[in-house]
């Protein structure tokens, strides 16, 4: 059953078409990698899904179990899209900790553990603004599963990490794979979507091919 | 000759009120153009930084993120010294200073240096928001928003504290003024600035009240710039708009909520404040329709941010 669905998409931006009459399918329990080159329209693709930006005609469908009437974007989805998602005033562990206050669905423990899970040290003192670019991708990442989200749209989620990190988060992903979960992500490393993806859509004259 | 002076014993060009008042501009130069040369080229210099600042990836500051809080309150420390001396000299009384504090205007008349003031009070803050807007918008709008479940309820959740804020800031700006004004070795009573005010309490009003309305629509002008335009610069350059059009030359009608002085007087009664309160109430209901369009609009904002 799928999760999401996009239904003859069409979506330009500033006359410049990014999807002509795109569809897709993206079910539930697998991983779905999804490439394309730079300014194909991956985060459009992922702002479209969670509802962030329409498509000018077509369909956007999200299962029922991750909407509400009261809400316009859909519920436990954990994204990283082309923000850093931090304040950098702040330390890793507060910003994390301001954005789980939203829902108030979490405390400290869940917040530490997704530091751990994705390792980055719950007790650092830095501020976010003095982390490596790696660190700010933890972050990013530890924000995105910290409240336990069902469905991760993550837009290369393995950028700047050092080798130790990439095995790490790809076990995260298998994991979550393994229980049940949806992953939908982007990466320009091929190796990255050959270990992980059950299936891969390539983004590519304006329209979503599924290639496996 | 190109030009001259009407008065050769003042260097125009050293007076700044020459430039922001007509009347001064005409009594300054002959031709009363070229007054306008040197503001016009401020305006196109400041464009250009504006625009530079723009590519090269915004406005944000590269200060500790509370500068410029302490700078801003700094200014309006200074500004409330600043009315302090100016009272002191011409020998008027501490009711004088509150007059000026609160209402914005000295009763002898237009002062260019109070009018900064009052601009860096009113507009200051909102490029505070400016600053605080620009920071959520950079870093974790998506982020924010998706917990928060809709574009509105983000809206209310990021604004509301601001209205909350706006008469906080005003609190201790008062209380700063009327510390200046008991302590300020006032020795003169030459007090001519509270005839025809029917009660202590309608400064207090203009101040508090139509001040956080006045806040408020500057606040919501600034984020709906920002948001429409998808540039937190089009926000500062709107405050610039702002500050200019204000200028008693230009804001003949009185219709620009500006410095707390432009909307009346207060000499003209407890009907003139509340007139303005309605005035700018009217204009807060309208900037907040408009607030919730654009930003329940997704085809609006986001597309313009991709």
């Amino acid at each position: 059953m799928p999760v999401i669905e996009l239904e003859k998409v069409t979506k330009s931006f500033k006359g410049v078409p990014i999807f002509d009459n795109a569809s897709a399918t993206f079910e539930a329990g697998k991983i779905h990698g999804i490439v394309g080159p730079n300014g194909s329209g991956k985060s459009i693709l992922f702002k479209m899904i969670c509802g962030f930006i329409l498509p000018d005609t077509g369909k956007v469908i999200i299962d029922s179990q991750y909407q509400s009437p009261s809400r316009t974007f859909p519920e436990q989805f954990g994204v990283i899209i082309d923000r850093p998602g931090y304040l950098p005033q702040k330390t890793g562990l507060d910003n994390l900790r301001d954005l789980a206050k939203i829902r108030g669905a979490i405390g400290d423990a869940e917040i530490r553990d997704a530091m751990e899970k994705v390792g980055l040290p719950p007790g650092l003192k830095q501020k976010a603004r003095n982390y490596s670019l790696g660190m700010k991708q933890k972050l990013a990442l530890a924000q995105a599963i910290m409240e336990d989200q069902k469905v991760l749209i993550l837009d290369e989620p393995f950028n700047a990490l050092d080798a130790d990190s990439v095995d790490l988060v790809r076990n995260l992903l298998k994991k979550h794979r393994e229980q049940g979960r949806t992953v939908i992500f982007t990466s320009h490393n091929r190796e990255d979507i050959d270990l992980l993806a059950d299936h891969t859509l390539r983004i590519s004259n304006s329209k979503l091919e599924r290639i496996s | 000759m190109l030009y001259s002076f009407r008065n050769p014993f003042d260097f125009a060009p050293l007076d700044f009120a020459n430039f922001f008042l007509l009347h001064r501009a005409f009594d300054a130069y002959d031709p009363i153009a070229i007054a306008f040369v040197p503001v016009l080229v401020a305006v196109a210099l400041c464009f250009a930084v504006a625009r530079y600042t723009d590519k090269q990836g915004g406005t944000r500051l590269k200060l500790p993120v509370r500068w410029p809080l302490l700078v801003y309150l700094a200014l309006c420390l200074l500004g409330i010294l600043y009315a302090w001396v100016y009272e002191l000299q011409l020998g008027n009384s501490p009711t004088d200073l509150l007059f000026v504090a609160f209402y914005g205007v000295s009763a002898s008349g237009y002062t260019w240096t109070l009018y900064l003031f009052h601009s860096t009070v009113f507009l200051g803050f909102a490029y505070l928001f400016q600053l605080r807007l620009t920071e959520e918008l950079d870093a974790r709008i998506y982020y924010v928003a998706l917990r928060r479940g809709s574009p509105l309820r983000w809206l209310a959740r990021f604004v509301l504290p601001v209205v909350g804020r706006a008469p906080l800031l005003l609190l201790p700006l008062a209380a700063m003024t009327f510390v200046v004004a008991v302590l300020g070795n006032f020795t003169g009573s030459n007090s001519d600035a509270i005839e025809g005010i029917p009660h202590p309490g309608w400064i207090l009003y203009q101040f508090f009240v139509n001040g956080t309305l006045q806040l408020l629509c500057y606040v919501l002008i600034t984020f709906i710039v920002s948001w429409v335009s998808g540039r937190t610069v089009a926000g500062l350059l709107a405050l610039g708009t702002i500050l200019v059009l204000s200028l008693p030359a230009l804001n003949v009608g009185q219709l620009l909520p500006a410095a707390l002085n432009s909307m009346g007087y207060l000499e003209l009664g407890a009907s003139e404040l509340v007139r303005i309160t309605v005035v700018l109430t009217i204009y807060l209901v309208i900037l907040t329709v408009i607030t919730t369009l654009v930003v329940g609009n997704r085809r609006l904002f986001f597309n313009e941010r991709i």
